[in-house]
């Protein structure tokens, strides 16, 4: 995970989080689902690590990602419609 | 129908003393025999009278076996109501003899196609495997069960991880 590229790290996180979304959804109907639970936690894990590395290596993905103190520097980063930017 | 009325006797016309009269005593001929308005407006209605029946026979016949088939059903009616009142208690508790009779005879009375064969109200249910547990009209949504998963590059492109729930809509008939 440390070895991709920023939009390698992104594209993980996008199908990441909606795998976990996916599997909430499933657990809010199969609340003892071992299986689910499993997967669940595992994919959550996968997504708070790639999450973090992304935000230590590229920035924050969201204003709960800013870690600056002296600056506010979430409009530092190109919005999604400017070159570079993404959502 | 002719366009007039040829009774001549005035006694048959209520109005006859009057628009008759000249024909009753001989003295009218062809030319001279008035029409009597009355009994034609009469013969009109008369007329109006056999053409309805005529259609309505017709309407009867058409509706005959609908007629039979209605009756019958009426019929059961009554016997539903009268077993209702009667045999509530028995009913509940599985023990009616007749409405288990009634049962058995359904299909027999209620069904149209025992009245007109051409129309068939039996096709073919390919949900009758589900059982009697599962009523009819009723909306059923079969409980999701773990299975296989995409993984996640994959479940994002097709819109869900479980392999289960990906049906493949073309915008076609299956």
């Amino acid at each position: 995970m440390e070895k991709m590229c920023k939009e390698e790290l992104k594209q993980l996180i996008r199908s990441t989080n909606f795998a976990v979304i996916e599997l909430g959804l499933y657990l809010d109907t199969h609340p003892t689902s071992a299986c689910a639970l499993t997967k669940y936690h595992n994919l959550k894990n996968t997504l708070k690590d790639a999450i973090a590395v992304y935000e230590k290596n590229y920035g924050p993905l969201s204003i709960y990602g800013v870690k600056c103190e002296e600056e506010w520097t979430w409009v530092n980063e190109p919005w999604p419609w400017q070159e570079g930017g993404s959502c | 129908m002719e366009s007039y009325c040829n009774n001549r006797n005035s006694m048959s016309c209520p109005r006859g003393a009057t628009v008759c009269s000249r024909d009753s005593l001989g003295v009218g001929n062809s030319q001279t025999m008035n029409r009597c308005d009355h009994m034609t407006q009469q013969c009109r209605r008369e007329a109006n009278m056999e053409q309805c029946k005529r259609e309505t026979n017709v309407e009867q016949r058409r509706d005959a076996n609908m007629g039979k088939y209605k009756r019958e059903v009426s019929v059961e009616q009554r016997r539903r109501q009268d077993c209702n009142s009667c045999c509530a208690k028995e009913e509940r508790e599985g023990n009616c003899p007749e409405r288990h009779e009634m049962k058995n005879r359904r299909v027999e009375v209620e069904c149209v196609c025992q009245v007109n064969p051409v129309i068939s109200c039996h096709r073919h249910d390919e949900m009758e495997h589900l059982g009697c547990e599962f009523p009819v009209v009723m909306a059923y949504v079969p409980w999701q069960q773990w299975g296989d998963l995409y993984d996640i590059e994959c479940g994002l492109m097709q819109g869900t991880i479980f392999k289960d729930l990906n049906f493949i809509f073309c915008g076609e008939r299956c």
